[in-house]
Formats: C-alpha cells, sequence, structure tokens
C-alpha cells in the first residue's frame, strides 16, 4: 500500500497515503457505478430500439403486406361475382328473348289460324243457306210430284235439318273464334309485362355491376392510404440513422470510464505508471478521425 | 424476379432500415455484420446482384472488402455501394479506385436508395 502524501481537494491541508486510499476507493466506486450505469443505458438503449421501434416496424410492414392481400383477394371474388352474375343475367335474358319471340310467333299463327276458321265457317254458312233454299226446293218439288215425291219430302225435311245443325255448329265455332280473339290482347299485354320485367332485371343487375366498379375503386383508395402508412412509418424510422453515431458516441464514453476505472485502480495499488499517456487509449488516433469538410452531405449520393 | 442485396453494416440498426426499404420495393436481402462475412457471402451466394456497404467495421472494414472482392474477375462488375457516415475526399477516392459505384452518406434517404438499386441491377 502506498503511503504517499497527498493534498485534499477539499483544501483542508495535506493527507496522509491512507486518505488518498480512501478517496481513491471512493472515486474508482463512483466512476465503477456510471460506468455500470452508461453500459446499462447503452444496453437498454439498443434493446428498445431493436425490439420496439425496429420490432414495430417489421410488424407494420408484415401487416400492410396482410391487408394488400386482403384487398386483391377481396377484389377478385368481386370481380369473378360479377362476371357471375354477368353470365347469369345474360343467359337468363337470351332466353327470356327466345320465349317472348316464339309465343308472338304463337298469337299470329293463331290468328291466321282463327282467320282461316273463320273463312272456314263462312263457306259452310253459304253452304246451309244453299241447303235451306235446296231444302225448300226440294219440298215445292216433292209437293209438286204429290204421292210420288213423299220421301223426296222427307229427304228434303232432313236436308233442312242437317243443314240447321251445320249451322248451329258453325255458330258455336265462330263463337270460340271470337273467344281467341277476345284473349289474344291478354297474351300480348302479359308478353309486354314479361319484356317490362326483363328490362328491369337488366337495369338492376347493371347497378350491381355498377356497386362491384366502385368497390374495385375504393380499394385503389385503400391501397393508396395504405402506401401512406408506409410512407410516414420509413419517415419515423428513418430518424433511428441518428441514434448509430450517438450509440457509438455512448460506447466511447463507457470505454473512456473503464479505462478511467482501471487507471484509479492502478493508482491506489501504487503504480507511478497509472496516470502515463501511454496508458490511456492505445488506438486513440483512430476513434475520432477528424472530419474534413463535408463532402457529399447527408443523404446525398454520389455515383462513379 | 426478386433481385439479392447484400448489406454489410456492423450496424443492426441501420443493416435492418435497409433491408425494411429494399424489401418494400420487392428486393430480398442478404445482411453481414463486417468485411470477412461480406466477402464469403459474395463468393457463396451467386445470386447477390448488389452491395450496400459500411465503411468502419471491424475485423474487416468496408474499403478492404471491396478491394478483395474486386480482385475476382467474376465479381468486377458487381456493384458495390458504400454507405457510410464518413464523407472524406481520400476515402471516396479510395472506394471509387478500388471498383464501388457510388458513396451515400448516412442517414440514407429510402427512395432514393431503392432508385440507385433498379438503376444498378437492372444495368
Amino acid at each position: 500500500m502506498s503511503h504517499s502524501v497527498s493534498v485534499s481537494p477539499y483544501g483542508d491541508g495535506p493527507h496522509t497515503g491512507a486518505d488518498a486510499d480512501g478517496i481513491g476507493a471512493r472515486a474508482l466506486a463512483l466512476v465503477g457505478r456510471s460506468n455500470a450505469r452508461v453500459a446499462e443505458r447503452i444496453t437498454e438503449a439498443k434493446a428498445f430500439t431493436e425490439r420496439e421501434v425496429l420490432g414495430c416496424g417489421d410488424d407494420l410492414s408484415t401487416l400492410v403486406s396482410t391487408v394488400r392481400d386482403l384487398i386483391a383477394e377481396s377484389d377478385r371474388d368481386a370481380a369473378a361475382e360479377a362476371a357471375r352474375s354477368r353470365d347469369v343475367t345474360a343467359r337468363f335474358v337470351t332466353g327470356m328473348q327466345q320465349d317472348m319471340a316464339a309465343q308472338q310467333s304463337a298469337v299470329r299463327e293463331v290468328l291466321v289460324l282463327a282467320d282461316g276458321i273463320q273463312a272456314a265457317t263462312a263457306s259452310i254458312e253459304r253452304l246451309t243457306q244453299m241447303s235451306h233454299i235446296l231444302a225448300l226446293n226440294m219440298r215445292i218439288e216433292a209437293a209438286r210430284a204429290g204421292e210420288h215425291g213423299r220421301g223426296f219430302a222427307v229427304i228434303a225435311t232432313q236436308m233442312r235439318d242437317m243443314a240447321g245443325t251445320i249451322r248451329t255448329a258453325a255458330d258455336e265455332v265462330n263463337t270460340a273464334v271470337a273467344g281467341v280473339r277476345a284473349g289474344l290482347p291478354t297474351v300480348m299485354a302479359q308478353s309486354a309485362s314479361m319484356q317490362e320485367r326483363a328490362q328491369r332485371f337488366i337495369a338492376e343487375t347493371s347497378a350491381q355491376g355498377e356497386a362491384a366498379s366502385q368497390h374495385s375503386g375504393s380499394a385503389s383508395a385503400q391501397h393508396a392510404r395504405l402506401d401512406s402508412v408506409m410512407a410516414l412509418s420509413n419517415a419515423a424510422l428513418s430518424h433511428l440513422q441518428f441514434f448509430d453515431p450517438l450509440v457509438k458516441q455512448l460506447d466511447a464514453v463507457g470505454q473512456d470510464l473503464a479505462d478511467c476505472e482501471l487507471r484509479l485502480q492502478r493508482a491506489i495499488d501504487g503504480h507511478d505508471d497509472a496516470m502515463a499517456s501511454d496508458a490511456w487509449h492505445p488506438d486513440a488516433e483512430q476513434q475520432s478521425p477528424t472530419p474534413v469538410s463535408a463532402t457529399p452531405v447527408p443523404g446525398g449520393l454520389m455515383l462513379f | 424476379m426478386p433481385k439479392n442485396i447484400l448489406i454489410v453494416d456492423d450496424s443492426g440498426t441501420v443493416s435492418q432500415q435497409v433491408s425494411m426499404a429494399l424489401k418494400q420495393a420487392g428486393f430480398d436481402t442478404v445482411q453481414a455484420t463486417d468485411g470477412r462475412e461480406g466477402l464469403a457471402a459474395i463468393d457463396t451466394d451467386r445470386s447477390i446482384a448488389m452491395v450496400i456497404c459500411d465503411v468502419n467495421m471491424p475485423n474487416m472494414n468496408g474499403l478492404e472488402m471491396v478491394e478483395a472482392a474486386k480482385q475476382k474477375p467474376e465479381d468486377k462488375a458487381l456493384p458495390i455501394i458504400m454507405l457510410t457516415t464518413e464523407g472524406q475526399p481520400d476515402m471516396i477516392r479510395r472506394a471509387k479506385e478500388a471498383g464501388a459505384v457510388g458513396w451515400m452518406v448516412k442517414p440514407f434517404d429510402a427512395n432514393q436508395l431503392v432508385a440507385t438499386a433498379k438503376h444498378l441491377i437492372k444495368a
């Protein structure tokens, strides 16, 4: 143990070596504690940066990628649904149009048939009239023929009755045809109603297609928002680049404190070289190069 | 097709930030913490299309790594950009003579870094 005399920093006269050792020991303990605290803070700061800040940046980047994938999937589903809906609509409309065309064609055929039937009944009416006249003539001749014309009169009567029956049938046919004709406007009206419904359906499915387009439009807006989020996150994280030189400075301070602790210990142990300049940083000259005038500027790029 | 970019920096913070910026632009990244690891990665991973390299690193600094890498004929065309806090003209000159294609000073601008990567890898 050293027994040299030193001057108290408190100005109360020279102290013995034992006092100096006590002061030295306290100073050593103080430096040691400071050193430990600095090292602890540096470790905490680095761990915090990696764990919390950069980790959050990573998490955000992953989350944004996931959301983009979901938006893309939703877009694909909407597009597929819209395409399926258009197919269904197109098939339905085509079918309806074919049915309506067939219906109108059938109505026209019915009208033609009705005309044909009415023409036929008109012929039958003329025949019955002729039959009546013929029957009348036969009765007249039968009356002239007297006894010999009796059979003739019977035939004439039968002819008259037959003409009446035929006339009745013709009337019934005419009535039926009139009924069909009366019903055709209703059929045409129903056909028009179906056409109207088809057009409303087309309008509704067009509106659905419009909604699907708007969905795609909103997806673009969502992507744009995600781009903004990532740009802001990256801008915030870029400030961490200033953290790195700061940590290096703190590391240098920690090293200085460790050296200081070592030298104090050596001084307490009585080594005369504790304060020698070469016992300090052997590579001090390499640690902090004197910066030359700044070219290029931070963030600047120089391509050779 | 994703391109691999090697990031050589002893700072985990910077490495991770550069990696994030490049990955968001569609690149893949590989990281090394000093010049020796960087050189080993260049030798073994032939999918590396570009290198972004710090200068001040332990074991082997960035300038030494560039000089060593460019000794090999197969790596002469590999673009290497220095990304560093340094700005001294003699360092920049040494990097250029060693075969680096550019010098970027920290803190870097992510958009500029990505644009540079796209330009150099396409070339």
